[in-house]
């Protein structure tokens, strides 16, 4: 599905990507986890085409992405959210999924203006895709409301509603759990396995290392830059780069503090 | 609004030349006229979040087109129509479309570039645009033999053409393209990650702003009947920005509304000569400070500070 291959990044002389490798097959939920300023946003930044590598190629589907912009690496099924919740404040929250439901509709812009049955049907389709979405993550009730009067645990539902209307076949979460209380976390949890299990691939960013354990099939860790882990979840948090990443080399912490 | 509140706003419409004296017809005319340009201001600035001062450049095109055409090769008005807009269209588009890469203060110094290129065309190009001389005798609209040349007839066509705009650029911004432009003008990254093809809903939203303010110019020159290029320096610009500026770059009704009560004020403002600058200056400073979203943000303030004061004196 995805294929990360020796990408490296620098900003200004400081090296952000180092070599990163890494895959995401189909059917997998692979988590990535790392102290901050390791390198798991712009590893997000580079796949879906923000930023683009210094080095190294990504591939989608055994297709190059390198060089594409975020809105035609969308077109090639890859969807994403965002940590810091760019959501479309003035626009209501079914209209924040109907713009990436768009992506699907058929018929001309001409169409939509001059109200052809084709375009008025597109629409309908369109708005129907997004309120199944809505649906899935709960929000079904709050599509009128305006998306920056959205409570703060509902604008990750909403982003991740939003990615799921262009249809992705590989969806990336951005820490979709943060700032989110215990019982916000254990509904983004459930609603991550929803997802897969309708046969989305996931990568997924997250500083919960107990979320990230219970959900993910395999995890990466990253630290400045450099991969440092890539395997089962219980081997890389055991592992003892990882625990000095996170902790320094003292020897001994427990990892599930880690959160 | 409410069906009731349009029929009773366009009957009011109709009705202008038949109670106003003819002074008034003739600025509700340029109201009509002006609605055009304005609200295609909009587009571009609602949408993609820049301030254009090519606007009345625009606009010039849009007259000089149909004012050539029909005094030096002497098309009709009506089959002048469509190359007028259409050269609207690809002038914008052709000098606009690289400054979209810029944003804030850089995309208004492009614009400003724009319109001197404009100008310094419409008034050094002797041989196709007449130059300083202008351009004269250009005919009035006409509906089969009946010439609408006096300010209640172009009233009405002037009136059929901005509410048909009006309507159409409804359509446009409620519609997939306006839900675009919409989520971009919110967050463009978000929104390219949301499939939204941010450069050309950008370029779409100036070819549309420009379509607008071609139509504008052609019906401009055939109400004025002589063009110049002094008629398009960066003052109808400014007039045009300071409208869709005050009526609220999103709000079409307030676009309108501004542009009618900016129009007449300019009318008031007369008796200040060449003042009148500075007082729409300090309208525009005000404007800015106090309604940053538009008139039309008034509304519930107003509502707000009735319902306040009712409740106040209610609990005395």
């Amino acid at each position: 599905m995805l294929r990360v291959d020796n990408v490296s990044l620098s900003f200004r002389g400081v090296r952000a990507l180092d070599g990163i490798d890494l895959s995401v097959g189909r059917d997998e939920i692979v988590g990535i986890i790392g102290p901050n300023g390791s390198g798991k946003s712009t590893l997000f930044n580079v796949i879906s085409g923000v930023y683009r590598a210094d080095a190294g190629d990504v591939f989608l589907d055994g297709q190059s992405i390198k060089g594409l912009g975020p809105s035609e690496i969308v077109g090639r099924g890859l969807a994403r959210t965002f940590q810091n919740k760019r959501l479309f404040g003035s626009i209501s929250v079914l209209e924040n999924v109907m713009v990436a439901a768009f992506r699907h509709q058929t018929g001309s812009a001409f169409a939509d203006v001059f109200g052809l049955a084709s375009g008025w049907q597109g629409a309908r389709g369109s708005e129907q895709v997004a309120r199944e979405c809505l649906e899935l993550v709960g929000l079904a009730e709050a599509a009128d409301i305006v998306a920056r009067d959205l409570p703060f645990g509902a604008q990750n539902r909403l982003e991740i509603a939003r990615a799921l209307a262009a249809k992705p076949k590989l969806l990336l979460l951005d820490e979709p759990a943060a700032g989110l209380n215990p019982a916000e976390r254990k509904d983004i949890s459930a609603l991550v396995e929803t997802v897969f299990a309708r046969g989305v691939s996931i990568l997924l960013v997250e500083h919960d290392v107990r979320l990230v354990t219970g959900l993910c099939s395999r995890v990466i860790a990253l630290d400045h830059g450099e991969k440092i882990a890539d395997g089962a979840p219980a081997n890389v948090v055991a592992d003892r780069r990882v625990q000095e990443a996170y902790f320094g080399s003292e020897e001994g912490s427990d990892a599930d503090t880690a959160a | 609004m409410g069906t009731p509140t349009i029929i009773i706003a366009v009957v009011a419409l109709l009705a202008v030349p038949v109670l106003a004296p003819t002074y008034i017809v003739h600025i509700a005319t340029f109201v009509a006229i002006y609605t055009l340009p304005v609200i295609g201001l909009g587009f571009v600035s609602g949408f993609t979040n820049r301030i254009s001062l090519a606007q009345g450049a625009i606009f010039g095109i849009g007259a000089y087109v149909t004012g050539l055409l029909t005094t030096k090769f002497g098309w009709s008005p009506a089959t002048a129509f469509v190359p007028s807009v259409a050269g609207a269209v690809v002038v914008a588009t052709a000098l606009g479309a690289p400054a979209m890469r810029l944003a804030g203060l850089y995309f208004v110094m492009a614009t400003i570039a724009i319109h001197q290129i404009v100008w310094t065309v419409l008034m050094n190009w002797i041989d196709v645009t007449s130059g300083p001389q202008g351009v004269r005798s250009i005919p009035s609209l006409s509906i089969g033999s009946i010439s609408l040349d006096t300010p209640e007839r172009y009233y009405y066509a002037a009136l059929a053409f901005a509410l048909t705009s009006l309507v159409l650029a409804y359509r446009i911004v409620s519609s997939r393209l306006g839900l675009h432009l919409r989520a971009l003008s919110d967050d463009e990254l978000a929104a390219s990650m949301s499939g939204v093809p941010i450069f050309r809903a950008k370029v779409v939203a100036l070819a549309l702003s420009a379509a607008w303010a071609g139509t504008g110019g052609f019906l401009y020159a055939h109400y004025m009947r002589f063009i110049h290029p002094e008629m398009f320096t960066l003052e109808p610009s400014i007039l045009f920005l300071t409208m869709a500026m005050f009526g609220g770059y999103r709000s079409l009704i307030g676009m309108v509304i501004a542009t009618a009560v900016l129009e007449s004020a300019t009318e008031y403002l007369r008796p200040f000569g060449e003042f009148r600058m500075i007082a729409y200056g300090l309208i525009l400073l005000f404007g800015m400070m106090f309604f940053p979203k538009g008139i039309l943000t008034l509304v519930p303030d107003v509502r707000g500070w009735m319902a306040r004061l009712l409740s106040a004196g209610a609990r005395s």
